[in-house]
């Protein structure tokens, strides 16, 4: 099984211009990562907390929707959260043009 | 005791000189060499560092299970975000920029408009420009000075604009009217419907996309020249739009103006009455309402309350208006349409002719008026006295909002480049460009609604120059 989610995280990372992949689980630690520990954690921690508010922004807005993507663009990267309920996936992908 | 003493003879070898002995020898010495050795001493520092244990991710039991599902299940739509993401031309072309230092208005092409025209020689100038709806043709309208009646064969030119967003040499339409074009207004919706408002005092309304017989509706619209037009919205129904005209006989008419026939009907008329009336009791009501009439040089619709506008007429009034609650006027003629009064409130007078006014795009309650006598004006439609008021060095002909950028305005003049007023401070922003540009005065400019950067300007002599203005960096000069 562990196989099954390194081939998935391998063929995330394998798309054009990712940097980095970070699994999270609903607590803000990480659990699958490509970048090094200290990034990991940093992006771990604040992007779940963002996640969070971000779901809470759009729940409050209309109870019956849900956040299912987030993306996040700067001037060095664009940053793609997938939410769920128990992972958040985080892809950061540097920009191509 | 004493005795003799006797010598005895006594020989002895000489010693003063020696025989020298000499021997001859030889002795091998070995060949000289010489060796030159260098030592270089390098200095040492000692140095310590104190390094923080590594923060080490916290590790905890995951159902590998689960996550690998969930992965599965979550990679489509996230390989489908990256692609979009590669793919995608939303930041195309898009640069961050914080320094204000490269606040800076180009002038990137210079186009002659005046040589399509009849009367080249006597000198045109650009009296009206507009971007269609798709904002990708752009309409120029041009007239010549007119001390009386006018004789000219009014011109019209198309140009729409290529890749790299700009203009060819020649333009892609060139229409012709029987006097000289005052205002030149594209459809809010139909990217291929033009109206253009005469010298004379007729309308006329285009399809460009046809390639014979292009005029689709004509009118005498008024009794006198045209001084603006404007495709407005109607408000008993929200899908059709009406044609706005203002004369200088007075009156602002509204044209129902139907898309499937493509025709212009007159739907009514508004006059716009002097605050001040003449003495009454000598003159009839119908004379009285002549006398008090003044030409409008200008009004605007607001897009945020459909049924109110705001005139600027000759002798500097300011005058907010409303198509709801309006008072019908004895009509001088039997005319079908109706005359009515929509004056609702009357602001703090120019002390000039109103040259334009328009409402704030961002804001419902604000508006802003420019005149000869060289003031810019933010009104507040509760108040009658102006918000700010902004003094210039020199004549605007043209003023314009900016979209996006609520704190700050733009114009044009006898400077010959575009000026940016800051609302709050009421100041103009000095050097806006850097560039040296040859001086022309300028009568028209008109902003690209979609790529607002692009910024079209007409000339007094004719021409049509293409700038591009990082408004945004403008607008952070005046924050």
């Amino acid at each position: 099984m562990s196989n099954e989610v390194e081939e998935t995280m391998k063929r995330i990372q394998s798309h054009k211009g990712v940097v980095g992949t970070i699994v999270v689980n609903s607590e803000g630690i990480p659990i699958k990562t490509t970048l090094d520990n200290t990034t990991t954690v940093q992006y771990a921690g604040l992007i779940s907390s963002l996640a969070d508010k971000a779901r809470s922004v759009v729940r409050d807005l209309d109870p019956s929707n849900d956040l299912t993507f987030l993306r996040i663009r700067s001037k060095k990267h664009e940053i793609m959260v997938a939410p769920d309920k128990e992972f958040i996936l985080i892809v950061v992908q540097s920009p191509t043009d | 005791m004493f005795g003799l003493k006797h010598n005895e003879c006594v020989g002895f070898e000489s010693r003063w000189k020696v025989k020298k002995v000499s021997l001859v020898g030889s002795t091998q010495t070995t060949e000289y060499t010489k060796t030159d050795m260098d030592t270089n001493t390098s200095e040492k520092k000692d140095m310590q560092v104190q390094t923080e244990s590594q923060a080490s991710a916290p590790t905890c039991q995951v159902d590998e299970e689960k996550l690998a599902a969930w992965l599965k299940k979550i990679y489509p739509s996230v390989k489908k975000e990256l692609d979009d993401n590669a793919h995608s031309r939303a930041f195309r072309g898009y640069k961050l920029s914080t320094d204000n230092s490269d606040a800076n208005c180009r002038l990137v092409q210079t186009l002659d408009v005046s040589t399509h025209a009849k009367d080249a020689a006597v000198g045109c100038h650009v009296s009206a420009l507009s971007w269609n709806s798709t904002n990708q043709t752009l309409g120029v309208a041009y007239t010549y000075k007119h001390n009386s009646w006018c004789y000219h064969e009014g011109v019209v030119v198309f140009y729409t604009l290529d890749h790299d967003d700009n203009l060819p040499e020649a333009p892609r339409m060139k229409l012709t009217t029987e006097s000289c074009v005052a205002d030149l207004r594209f459809h809010s919706v139909l990217p291929a419907i033009v109206a253009a408002g005469l010298f004379s005092g007729g309308i006329v309304v285009w399809n460009i996309q046809r390639d014979d017989e292009q005029i689709v509706a004509k009118v005498d619209g008024h009794g006198d020249g045209i001084t603006q037009l404007s495709w407005i919205a109607d408000i008993n129904s929200a899908k059709l739009v009406l044609l706005a005209s203002a004369g200088l006989d007075g009156l602002l008419s509204l044209w129902n103006f139907s898309p499937v026939e493509f025709g212009l009907s007159l739907k009514e008329r508004h006059q716009i009455r002097s605050p001040l009336f003449p003495k009454s009791s000598e003159l009839s009501s119908e004379e009285a309402v002549k006398k008090a009439t003044r030409a409008i040089t200008c009004f605007n619709f607001s897009v945020h309350s459909p049924e109110m506008f705001v005139v600027g007429t000759e002798g500097g009034w300011v005058v907010q208006c409303s198509l709801l609650g309006t008072k019908k006027l004895p009509a001088g003629k039997s005319e079908e349409a109706p005359v009515l009064d929509s004056v609702f409130k009357y602001h703090q007078p120019h002390k000039g002719e109103v040259n334009s006014i328009s409402f704030s795009p961002n804001r419902k309650d604000m508006f802003m008026t420019s005149g000869s006598d060289l003031e810019i004006r933010i009104y507040l439609i509760e108040q009658e006295d102006p918000a700010q008021v902004i003094f210039l060095k020199s004549a605007l002909n043209c003023v314009a909002w900016v979209p996006y950028e609520e704190r700050i305005v733009c114009g044009c003049g006898k400077n010959g480049v575009i000026e940016i007023f800051q609302l709050v401070k009421g100041k103009a922003i000095e050097k806006t460009t850097r560039d040296k540009i040859k001086t022309e005065i300028l009568t028209q400019i008109e902003i690209n609604r979609t790529k607002s950067n692009i910024v079209a300007v007409g000339t007094e002599n004719g021409h049509v120059q293409m700038w591009r203005v990082p408004w945004a960096l403008f607008g952070n000069m005046a924050s």
